[in-house]
């Protein structure tokens, strides 16, 4: 039995074995003196009371912040202002970066067989198919019926792509506007 | 300077220690450092090799532990969090003076036993002076890979249980009792050349 161990965890076989724990507390180090533990706890004090980033005065740091929320909204509209024609001529077109990457299967389903699994370790192990084995598709053309089209409280009026070309699903969308 | 000496009134919890350690009492930091300063040790100690590296490793793993106390508050225990600091800076310390020894048990237990003192798992003491069977005992665990030295260390001389060295290392529990098996199973046969049969 191990004299340390926690008298509220579960029992288990020892790992360490008793012989190993004994030899272990034979040729424990050597406590330091108490000299040595004072010196140690002065570092710690001292330590404490360093400041650990240089103060900056409150008065500069609130100057700072007001010249960078003031630089990063400047920039945010000079974005949005060359975003903005883009986006109302075309929607964003999402492609998939590894589209032509070319995939080699590690192993099949076949090659692997599970003889154990730790009780601990069996949340990490997902045994089973893929839940998804193509993209989900919302809607596709023909599952979408236009009935009515108006303008918004803005007056902007929505995008509406009902058959666009190829294999794409239908799209609608509010066309951006800057407001003053 | 005033030595540093064990108190002796009725014992504060952890969490009552730290809250008056929040407010800036002196005294809370001291008895705090006496609650823990051994085990720190000890696990410093086994990770570095030498007492003054371990010391260092202990000071600064109290600062680091106190200063960033937010991180840990109630997920674990104090003695966890500043375990977990300690194994921490302690391989940094190692790393960063460049005194991790290279030794390969492999490679070792390929050779044939070194000549020297012998100890028997029966009686571990015997035919050995204390300071021989530590620095034995530093060489067989310079052996391990440092994953299972950590692992082990935390556990021996830690005195955390399963579920905190788990804790401390963010793996389960069942890897930590493998790696406790795999470093019994070396440290014995690393120890076992010096075994007197």
């Amino acid at each position: 039995m191990n004299p340390r161990r926690n008298p509220t965890e579960p029992m288990r076989s020892d790992p360490i074995g008793s012989d190993l724990r004994e030899m272990f507390r034979a040729g424990a180090p050597a406590e330091p003196s108490e000299a040595e533990w004072a010196t140690v706890l002065e570092g710690v004090r001292r330590g404490l009371e360093r400041p650990h980033v240089t103060a900056t005065p409150v008065a500069r740091r609130w100057r700072l912040g007001a010249l960078m929320a003031a630089a990063l909204a400047a920039a945010a509209v000079v974005a949005l202002a060359l975003a903005i024609p883009y986006f109302r001529t075309a929607p964003l077109e999402i492609t998939d970066e590894h589209a032509d990457v070319v995939q080699f299967p590690v192993t099949d389903t076949e090659d692997v067989e599970i003889l154990s699994v730790d009780t601990a370790d069996s949340g990490a192990i997902v045994v089973g198919d893929l839940p998804l084995q193509k993209p989900i598709v919302f809607m596709e053309p023909g599952d979408v019926a236009l009935r009515s089209l108006q303008r918004d409280a803005e007056g902007d009026f929505p995008d509406v792509h009902m058959h666009p070309e190829g294999e794409q699903s239908p799209m609608i969308w509010a066309p951006l506007s800057v407001k003053p | 300077m005033a030595a540093v000496t064990l108190s002796s009134a009725p014992e504060l919890s952890d969490d009552q220690l730290l809250a008056r350690f929040a407010r800036g009492d002196r005294d809370a930091l001291d008895e705090l450092f006496c609650r823990y300063r051994s085990a720190a040790y000890r696990v410093a100690y086994r990770l570095l090799g030498r007492e003054a590296d371990a010391l260092d490793a202990v000071q600064e793993s109290f600062i680091k532990a106190l200063t960033h106390i937010h991180n840990f508050q109630g997920r674990s225990s104090f003695k966890t969090w500043l375990l977990r600091v300690v194994s921490n800076a302690s391989l940094d310390l190692g790393r960063q003076r460049g005194r991790r020894e290279a030794l390969c048990l492999d490679a070792v237990v390929s050779t044939e036993p070194e000549a020297g003192p012998l100890v028997t798992f029966d009686r571990p003491t015997q035919g050995l002076e204390r300071e021989e069977l530590r620095d034995l005992l530093q060489e067989a665990l310079a052996a391990l890979p440092e994953a299972q030295r950590r692992t082990f260390v935390l556990h021996v001389e830690g005195e955390l249980n399963y579920r905190e060295v788990a804790e401390v290392l963010g793996i389960s529990i069942g890897t930590v009792m493998s790696r406790l098996f795999y470093a019994r199973q070396k440290l014995r046969a690393y120890l076992g050349r010096r075994v007197e049969r």
